[in-house]
């Protein structure tokens, strides 16, 4: 169905592209939110991202394709809102988490605040990995081929970020055992 | 009770938090931008683009293999010129590129006919070229490129940072306000339209401009000089594709190089100490577009 409408849209057909939008738009803002813990620079990400996929989708020739290409061009979207962010709004902190997948309670607060705090000082390009591995369960043979990297790349950059995730996690389970002041 | 949960579990779990819907003003505003952004032509060479006229058909298969039989010539000759420094099976850039070889990506760029080392890194360039990196200046292909209709060759000056480079961008435009991210775009015809627009930015100041030739495309090159930002402009974005110009170089000055090739606007972006703009030349003199001549492809 997906082919049918990549053909399509890729004609002109806007409805097409629309359903297509239907299909894979949760999924692609999913991702962009959880590489820029930003809700509004998510949805440029993905708006600029399904833009440039209309604007492109002639050239695209295996529809079979889709998929991949449009996590690329997401991807490649939020790489270019992080940087517009390090460069202009160093200071602002991430908005706070809503809608409907909402807290857990796996995660503590203290956790969640250590987790958040590691995650923004990963690069764009490790949150990626991270995003789409652990959330997005993308095997790491797409995430390379999604990120435009060698498959070794996907692998250390997942075990850096991993590392980095867990010892932020160690560190506040250490802190947690200390007193503090009320 | 922390100690005993698996590290991955809870993280996984503060991953999973958060909106999983794309807003319903997101979904509109793409909806409506649809019918003012126009689509890319087709591939040539993509199936289904042949038009249904069989005599139509068959001339255009002919093109085709006469193409390709005069670039498979052209690239096997021994002796090629300028490029022929850039063999196609093991390019001298080969260290610069090999970081980052052609991805399985390639299913798409193998549309670009490219037989430089950066197959399989721009997604959409619509041109396929040759270059040479300036010995010892140092420049790499930024593996970080977030573009994906562009080629960046970069100076390292720490991690993640680069102080000097060149990149090489499609554009198809400029903007109908150089000061906002989300202004539309405006059409701009040539390498002289693209200078008169750059007038039109508010805080730049266009210098030093001259005709130049680019791999014999005739071309327009100038300075970019960028006066202190206002509140009506608080940044430049002068390109229709992708975010301000002033994110690769800050606000120091911008050497820029613009000509059409078949059609496509192609823009080359300097930055860097002035030391570094015969490097950045040398680099463009290197430039070659594997498309016919202007002379041939003129009807």
């Amino acid at each position: 169905v997906r082919e049918g409408l990549v053909e399509r849209a890729s004609e002109g057909d806007e409805i097409a592209f629309g359903q297509l939008l239907d299909i894979d738009g949760d999924r692609c803002y999913a991702i962009a939110y959880r590489i820029l813990r930003d809700a509004e620079r998510a949805q440029d990400a993905v708006q600029q991202a399904f833009l440039l996929a209309w604007r492109e989708l002639p050239r695209l020739r295996d529809a079979s394709r889709f998929e991949v290409w449009l996590h690329r061009l997401v991807v490649n979207a939020c790489y270019e809102e992080a940087r517009r962010y390090r460069r202009w709004s160093a200071n602002v902190r991430a908005l706070p988490v809503d809608g409907p997948a909402g807290p857990d309670e796996t995660v503590s607060v203290d956790e969640r605040d250590a987790l958040e705090r590691a995650f923004q000082r990963l690069s764009p390009e490790h949150r990626t990995v991270v995003v789409l591995h652990h959330h997005a369960g993308v095997p790491l043979a797409s995430i390379a081929e999604i990120a435009g990297v060698p498959l070794g790349t996907v692998k250390s950059r997942l075990h850096y970020a991993t590392r980095i995730l867990r010892d932020a996690l160690a560190a506040d389970r250490v802190d947690g055992r200390k007193v503090r002041p009320a | 009770m922390n100690e005993m949960r698996d590290p991955d579990v809870v993280f996984s779990a503060w991953l999973d938090e958060g909106p999983t819907e794309l807003p319903s003003s997101t979904r509109r505003a793409i909806v409506t931008a649809l019918p003012t952004t126009p689509q890319a032509r087709r591939g040539r060479f993509a199936p289904g683009r042949f038009p249904m006229i069989p005599l139509a058909r068959f001339a255009a298969i002919a093109t085709v293999l006469v193409v390709a039989l005069g670039a498979a010539i052209y690239i096997l000759k021994p002796s090629a010129s300028t490029v022929s420094s850039l063999p196609t099976s093991s390019p001298p850039q080969s260290t610069a590129a090999s970081p980052q070889a052609p991805s399985p990506q390639s299913s798409e760029s193998a549309a670009l006919r490219t037989p430089s080392p950066l197959q399989g890194r721009a997604i959409d360039f619509p041109i396929a070229f040759t270059y040479a990196l300036p010995a010892d200046a140092g420049l790499v292909v930024d593996s970080h490129d977030p573009y994906a209709d562009s080629y960046q060759f970069r100076h390292p000056s720490g991690a993640d940072t680069y102080d000097r480079g060149v990149i090489v961008r499609a554009i198809t435009g400029g903007r109908t306000d150089p000061c906002s991210a989300g202004a539309t775009r405006l059409d701009l015809a040539d390498a002289d339209a693209f200078v008169a627009y750059f007038r039109t930015a508010p805080t730049v100041e266009v210098r030093n401009v001259t005709d130049i030739s680019v791999d014999g495309y005739p071309a327009k090159q100038l300075t970019l000089h960028f006066l202190p930002p206002t509140a009506a402009c608080p940044d430049v974005y002068l390109w229709a594709d992708g975010g301000s110009i002033t994110e690769n170089a800050g606000r120091g000055d911008a050497r820029i190089t613009v000509f059409d090739v078949a059609r496509h606007h192609i823009v080359v972006l300097a930055f860097g100490p002035p030391s570094f703009l015969p490097t950045a030349d040398a680099f463009i003199a290197s430039l070659h577009f594997e498309v016919p001549a202007p002379s041939a492809s003129t009807p």
